[in-house]
């Protein structure tokens, strides 16, 4: 604790203020009259209303996409982690032919522009009568989100004391048992991680999202917001707000998950 | 329980061999250490048995039926690793409890025998902590208990005691030999330490680069080591190996020949010429006045020990090989100082200098 001013801490506020200033301006602004969206400096907030909030949800029914997206971005982690878990499991604990390729199989696919799949999927989801459902979204996000929770998941997994499973499997437990009474809980900061990452990835997508919806009724809120642009103005005040009410699920799940996210979680087991 | 393990070989994926072609019988009730030094398989045969890992070729037989295939859980066995490999996240009482568990055994049963075991092994206060917050040898009772409180018919140790500090190792080692008297069951266990090798085992497996050198009761392996190896693994400070030579001596016996080294051969059938390793154990040799004696040798180091003095010398008046003298006090003896040195004759050991196998 020193008092003295270093100029790591200059740096330090700098590199705060640039991260919170748009939040902040954001927020500020989603509260602030239409007429005092373009003031310089936009920092004070004098005169608060909630127009913005009551014309998203009351006009645009912006309840609409964030339903959407919840659905969409929820189903798609759970799915991605339940299934995640289970092959990152296999590709750290099993051996058996072509692991390795699995593995590489994986990333590579992760590795294709996104842009490039929209018209191969596009045709597949049409195919099964899917464009426009959820089903169409979910399936088309597992396509980046699996990846990423595989290699995040084996990442975590390796470096978890493989001996600890081996006890557990002669204390009388089978594979499944030792997933579930033994790695899992030890993996569950590696866990939580997997799924904050996957859900940001599913919530903020876009491409894919604008691609196979048609109309509202499936929009997610990415979607919504940019579509919110009509052809003589853009609704600025109500854009700020929409990405107010968008980041919040975001934050609880952060905060829900970063709580368990302790660490140290595996100490002891070993010799120390 | 029976264990036997059947010509078995195991190949790493990387190529690297780890047990080659070992063939071992473990009796039941029998307590059998492997010993050899760090990566000589040893390890690897106990995971072997355990069926954690599966063997490139051969069998495991226990109770003379073949388990090859058999997953861990279904063969009954319990195991003590080095590592401990607590659960982390379980209490002392549920790390305890896991395997009845699993085996769905009653509650109420859980609870007494989780109880008893804990008693038994001085664990009863921690029983509501986890591992973290206990000492190097509170986890490593819990790591044993973990085995005991199943009642399985094996116990399989994989260097228990490596990671407790002398005196605990000492009583721990010593608790364990109870154990293994009290339970009567079949124990397999694994060290690196010679010493706890000759005071735990009924019988001793040496093993190097994956095979068994030699399986005997532990004095059988002190006293008639099968090769050069075991000799110089076994026993500490370890035997003294001397290249010498056979030459046709006076009165047609064979002389034993090597630097600063002359004595008649014990026995009257060895080939005159031929090149030989001869072991004998510090113990084995008496310091006498110079000129004396089996061999000239200049004092290096002194060690007093306390009970006894190690004393090392480089034979042929310093110019020679080390060797290494134990005896029960110094008597004065200081480095640079010139000795005899006389060898016990009924404690020779004679090894072939190319294979190493014992000759007599």
């Amino acid at each position: 604790m020193t008092a003295k001013p270093r100029p790591l801490s200059v740096l330090r506020l700098l590199l705060v203020f640039g991260f919170v200033f748009p939040v902040y301006w954001a927020i500020a602004s989603s509260f602030a009259p239409e007429a005092r969206l373009f003031d310089v400096p936009p920092v004070v907030p004098t005169d608060v209303t909630v127009d913005h909030y009551r014309a998203l949800f009351e006009e645009r029914q912006f309840w609409l996409p964030m339903r959407n997206s919840l659905v969409v971005a929820g189903s798609t982690t759970a799915l991605a982690i339940v299934v995640g878990t289970l092959a990152a499991y296999a590709l750290t604990r099993l051996r058996f032919r072509g692991r390795t390729l699995v593995l590489a199989g994986v990333l590579a696919v992760s590795m294709l522009p996104q842009v490039s799949l929209v018209p191969p999927l596009y045709l597949a989801l049409r195919a099964g009568g899917l464009i426009n459902s959820y089903t169409g979204l979910v399936l088309p996000y597992l396509s980046f989100a699996l990846p990423l929770s595989i290699w995040l998941l084996v990442g975590y997994l390796r470096q978890l004391p493989a001996e600890v499973e081996d006890a557990a499997l002669i204390d009388g437990a089978s594979r499944l048992q030792a997933l579930w009474h033994i790695v899992l809980p030890l993996a569950w900061p590696g866990v939580a991680t997997a799924a904050i990452l996957t859900f940001l990835y599913c919530w903020n997508e876009f491409l894919f999202a604008l691609s196979f919806t048609l109309g509202p009724e499936r929009y997610t809120a990415p979607v919504a917001i940019a579509l919110f642009r009509g052809r003589y103005q853009v609704p600025w005040g109500e854009i700020l707000a929409a990405a107010v009410v968008t980041t919040l699920p975001v934050v609880a799940v952060v905060v829900a998950f970063e709580r368990r996210i302790v660490e140290g979680l595996t100490a002891g087991a070993m010799k120390g | 329980m029976s264990i036997g393990l059947d010509r078995i070989t195991k190949v790493f994926a990387n190529g690297r061999v780890a047990v080659r072609d070992v063939a071992l019988e473990i009796a039941d009730g029998e307590l059998l250490v492997l010993v050899g030094p760090s990566g000589c398989g040893k390890s690897t045969v106990l995971r072997l048995v355990a069926g954690l890992e599966a063997p490139t070729s051969g069998r495991i037989l226990i109770d003379g039926r073949d388990m090859t295939g058999v997953p861990p859980h279904a063969r009954d066995l319990a195991m003590v690793f080095q590592s401990y490999a607590l659960y982390p996240h379980k209490t002392v009482a549920e790390n305890l409890a896991f395997g009845l568990r699993m085996r769905a055994v009653d509650r109420a049963v859980i609870d007494e025998r989780v109880r008893a075991v804990a008693a038994a092994l001085r664990i009863e206060q921690v029983l509501d902590q986890k591992p973290s917050q206990l000492s190097g040898g509170q986890r490593q009772r819990v790591a044993l208990g973990r085995a005991i409180v199943r009642e399985p018919r094996a116990f399989l140790l994989d260097e228990p005691l490596s990671n407790l500090d002398p005196q605990l190792r000492f009583d721990t080692r010593a608790e364990l030999g109870h154990l293994h008297r009290r339970l009567r069951a079949t124990m397999i266990h694994v060290t690196h330490d010679q010493e706890e090798a000759m005071t735990l085992g009924d019988r001793i497996a040496v093993m190097r680069d994956g095979s068994v050198e030699q399986v005997a009761a532990p004095l059988e392996v002190y006293e008639r080591p099968a090769n050069r190896f075991v000799a110089a693994f076994v026993g500490s400070p370890s035997m003294n190996l001397l290249d010498v030579t056979v030459v046709p001596g006076a009165g047609g016996r064979p002389m034993v020949k090597g630097p600063g080294l002359s004595i008649e051969a014990p026995s009257m059938d060895l080939e005159a010429r031929s090149t030989l390793v001869l072991g004998v154990r510090p113990r084995d040799i008496a310091i006498v006045a110079p000129g004396r004696g089996d061999a000239l040798a200049r004092i290096d180091l002194v060690e007093p020990l306390g009970h006894e003095v190690v004393v090392r010398a480089r034979l042929d008046e310093g110019r020679g090989p080390g060797i290494t003298i134990v005896v029960g006090d110094g008597q004065g003896r200081a480095p640079a100082e010139a000795v005899g040195l006389q060898f016990r004759r009924d404690r020779f050991h004679l090894f072939d200098a190319g294979s190493g196998a014992r000759i007599m």
